[in-house]
């Protein structure tokens, strides 16, 4: 461990003094002093729009700072480009992944730097070499081969980290490294950066996760509304007291009640699905969603979570299996066909899939329902208002107006937007892929308290996660699958962290051990 | 959730970007003064006037294709469509008013097939627009020539003739006031229709879209029946303002109409623009149609000038897009 000891610090190696930025007039940070020592994992919390990625971007040399500087070892430091950083031995795991989907998972992690260069041209062989090294050194095996883009999400997250790591850096920034990791390769990481701080390198990392930043973090940067909080010893605080920084609130006032068990079960069936079956990625899926019933998806990375919520609302085709819906059968083969039936998603990927990031926040928030809004195919402009008007403020949406681009809301905000969208259906069945990614502690308490009451008026939930602990807060009842199959299914007390986890590994297990007789 | 929703700002048309819509029709103006400078009564009422009758031709076709390229594809073929139009309304009329309606409807129903043709292959096979509008006009092409044997038949009937060369009191040409009414319709449907809507939604996000219900392959399929039923009707007048046809009467109307569109301020790659821009558009690439002569450039001259100036326009957006 590299505790500093007080009187004994060893100086800052990478410094940042009175930093301030501003886009479009709004200040995204005020004066901000951070440093970061060599040896040091340095954790930088605040919820979103607090200014971390903007600092971040400083740092890495992607951004431009309007005031103050930067200083590398003691001496004065100006970074222009991405490039500048990267050979001031300063290199950065972006939240969006910067990888070349048709490139091989080698040829990306030395993307610009390859190894054996001679006339322009790249040896490919020491490339997948060069490649081989760094994932033995680190100890992961990955298929270095393949297109990355083929390679599942958290595979993808790991090659992004090693990419970094193939700049020898000494000072390595994460920006929510974690978010896409299965808890295996988040173990991996939170382990690297130990043991990578302990080789004297300087990590500053950012993620949402207080367990994670608890368990890594040496020392603690607060950032509000772009203006330094505080830093603190992780030895000093406890996760309340860095909640209570962020955004002034108890960490066990995040979730709302949940509901009463015997209400649940004496509910009537929404949603029943038996033996659903698509290819690899589900095989026999069942279980009987209630009304009122906030009901999780755990597992492992990949084991079919993902693709079930897509079977669910029409964008996988099933081999087999039936839908039931209030006790009649339904088919859905496409989104269309989901709505019609009252069955939204707010799908994994808002940027893509969820949201038209440049249209206002009052078009994506009518986009579904727009018809309903319409006379002789024309949309009717003061009932349109009136209805977003109303769904905005009734979800606090922070923004502009209504006709600001909904790309210039913070994450959280965006998702809003995406939970609004379908709220204005008022589904029977609402999926929820991974809902709180990238999203502050603010907002995601706001986003549980507006699900469970959704819950509370008769819509069934059906919610994935990638976050066990989030699960655990608030759901009535969690499947857990393993290979495209539920294994476990744990109601009231039963749904623990430890129960989930041993579940979906002891299934795991359980698997291991069937392949290899 | 006490915090207040400011309600009063923002509006629905938020695509509506300023600087974008009148950047074209500033540079419509400016042309203008540079046409009064080259040639003396340039600039008079009534030869504008003249432009823009023959700007209504452009401006039709292009009503299309800014639908079909906001969804970020593009229609190759509303040259070919323009042609077939052209030949079947005038072999089929053949200088008859009591068959022009026969003419009219036939050559608008060929134009709605090729367009339905084009909307069905994009919109439900998923072939690259590029790729299928290329198809259909190497098709329509060889469907033209079936149908003149080489030798387009027929004139254009009278009364076609003096709804595309006549004018309201001898001073708006008819075609001018047609175009009008149809730049109405079109920028209600793009801004004010659910359709409209959807077409934004599809050209910035197809999979957003699809997810939030939209029928991508629909809009897709009505966006290029719109173009093919647009370019038959410019088609239709053409043939009634030449009086005959000829098989390469269209041809001008391919990179004219994506030019306009683009001139006017819509983006090659979809989402951002309006027909209003693509209005402008069209009157400056028919400025620039009539300069050139006048400043006796020859055609093959005139093809490559505005082939340059399509490139120059697409590298200025591109720019603009990326700061």
């Amino acid at each position: 461990m590299s505790t500093p000891v007080p009187g004994t610090e060893p100086a800052p190696i990478l410094e940042a003094l009175g930093i301030t930025k501003s886009y479009n007039g709004v200040p995204a940070l005020r004066n901000v002093d951070f440093s970061v020592r060599a040896g040091e994992v340095h954790a930088l919390l605040g919820e979103n729009g607090a200014g971390k990625s903007t600092l971040i971007k400083i740092l890495s040399g992607v951004t431009l700072p309007d005031g103050g500087k930067l200083r590398l070892g003691g001496h004065s430091l100006r970074l222009r480009t991405p490039l500048d950083a990267l050979s001031s031995g300063i290199a950065t795991v972006h939240q969006e992944l910067s990888l070349v989907p048709h490139l091989s998972a080698a040829q990306n992690m030395w993307l610009g730097h390859e190894p054996g260069r001679r006339l322009g041209l790249i040896n490919f062989r020491s490339v997948r070499q060069a490649a081989a090294e760094i994932c033995q050194r680190y100890g992961v095996s990955l298929n270095l081969d393949a297109w990355i883009g083929d390679l599942p999400l958290a595979e993808q997250q790991v090659v992004e980290i090693l990419k970094a790591l193939a700049w020898n850096p000494q000072v390595l920034i994460l920006d929510e490294p974690t978010s896409a990791l299965t808890a295996q390769y988040a173990d991996w990481l939170l382990g690297l950066l130990r043991s990578l701080a302990q080789a004297g390198v300087a990590i500053v990392f950012i993620s949402h996760r207080l367990a994670e930043v608890m368990e890594v973090a040496d020392r603690i940067t607060v950032l509000k509304d772009g203006s330094l909080i505080g830093s603190v010893l992780r030895s000093e605080v406890h996760e309340g007291d860095l909640v209570r920084m962020m955004v002034g609130r108890e960490l066990k006032d995040i979730f709302p009640a949940k509901a009463d068990p015997r209400q649940i079960d004496s509910a009537p069936v929404i949603l029943r699905a038996v033996g659903l079956r698509s290819g690899r990625a589900l095989r026999d899926v069942s279980f009987e969603l209630r009304r009122g019933e906030i009901m999780g998806i755990a597992g492992l990375e990949g084991q079919g979570q993902h693709e079930l919520m897509l079977a669910l609302f029409g964008t996988l085709p099933l081999d087999s299996g039936d839908l039931f819906l209030a006790g009649d059968q339904i088919a859905v083969h496409n989104p269309r066909q989901a709505i019609r039936h009252k069955i939204a998603l707010v799908p994994v990927d808002r940027r893509t899939e969820g949201l038209v990031m440049p249209l206002s926040v009052q078009q994506n928030l009518s986009l579904p329902t727009l018809r309903e809004r319409s006379r002789w195919g024309l949309v009717q402009g003061e009932k349109e208002k009136h209805d977003m008007v109303g769904m905005a403020s009734n979800l606090a949406i922070r923004a502009r107006g209504l006709g600001a681009p909904v790309r210039t809301l913070s994450g959280g905000n965006q998702q809003k937007v995406v939970l609004g969208k379908w709220l204005l259906l008022h589904p029977s069945v609402l999926l929820l892929d991974d809902p709180t990614r990238g999203v502050d502690v603010e907002t995601r308490r706001e986003l549980y308290h507006r699900i469970r009451s959704l819950a509370e008026q008769g819509t069934a939930v059906l919610v994935r996660s990638t976050d066990t602990m989030e699960l655990v807060g608030l759901c009535d009842s969690v499947l857990v699958m393993y290979e495209g199959a539920v294994v476990t299914r744990l109601t009231g007390e039963q749904i623990t962290e430890a129960n989930i986890v041993a579940s979906a590994v002891g299934a795991f297990s359980k698997g291991m051990a069937l392949n290899a007789q | 959730m006490e915090e207040g929703y400011p309600a009063k700002q923002g509006s629905a048309s938020s695509t509506i970007r300023f600087p974008v819509e009148v950047w074209p029709y500033l540079a419509a103006v400016l042309l203008v003064g540079v046409g009064a400078i080259v040639s003396s009564g340039f600039a008079s009422p009534s030869h504008l006037l003249l432009i823009l009758g023959l700007a209504s031709f452009l401006g039709l076709v292009a009503v299309g294709q800014t639908l079909v390229i906001l969804l970020g594809g593009i229609d190759l073929s509303v040259s070919s469509t323009v042609t077939l139009a052209g030949v079947m309304s005038a072999a089929i009329a053949a200088g008859a008013n009591g068959r022009t309606l026969d003419a009219v409807a036939a050559a608008l129903l060929a134009g709605v097939a090729i367009g339905l043709v084009n909307g069905l292959g994009v919109g439900m096979l998923e072939i690259p627009p590029l790729v299928m509008t290329l198809g259909t006009t190497s098709v329509v092409q060889g469907l033209a020539l079936i149908y003149t044997n080489g030798a387009p038949k027929g004139s254009a009937s009278p009364l076609l003739s003096t709804v595309a060369t006549g004018s309201l009191a001898g001073v708006v040409p008819y075609t001018l006031l047609l175009w009008a009414v149809v730049a109405a319709l079109t920028i209600i449907l793009l801004h004010r229709s659910v359709l409209g809507r959807w077409i934004y939604a599809v050209g910035h996000a197809p999979k957003a879209a699809y997810m939030s219900g939209v029928n991508v392959g629909l809009v897709q399929a009505l966006a290029y029946t719109i173009s093919g039923f647009m370019a038959a009707l410019a088609g239709v007048l053409l043939t009634g303002y030449t009086r005959t046809s000829y098989l390469t009467i269209g041809d001008p109307y391919q990179l004219g109409s994506i030019a306009a569109v683009v001139v006017g301020g819509t983006s090659i790659l979809g989402g951002f623009g309006s027909y209003v821009g693509t209005i402008a558009g069209a009157v400056i690439v028919t400025i620039i149609q009539s300069l050139l002569p006048v400043l006796s450039i020859p055609e093959a001259g005139r093809q490559i000038v505005s082939g340059l100036i399509i490139l120059v326009l697409l590298l200025l957006y591109g720019r603009e897009r990326a700061s």
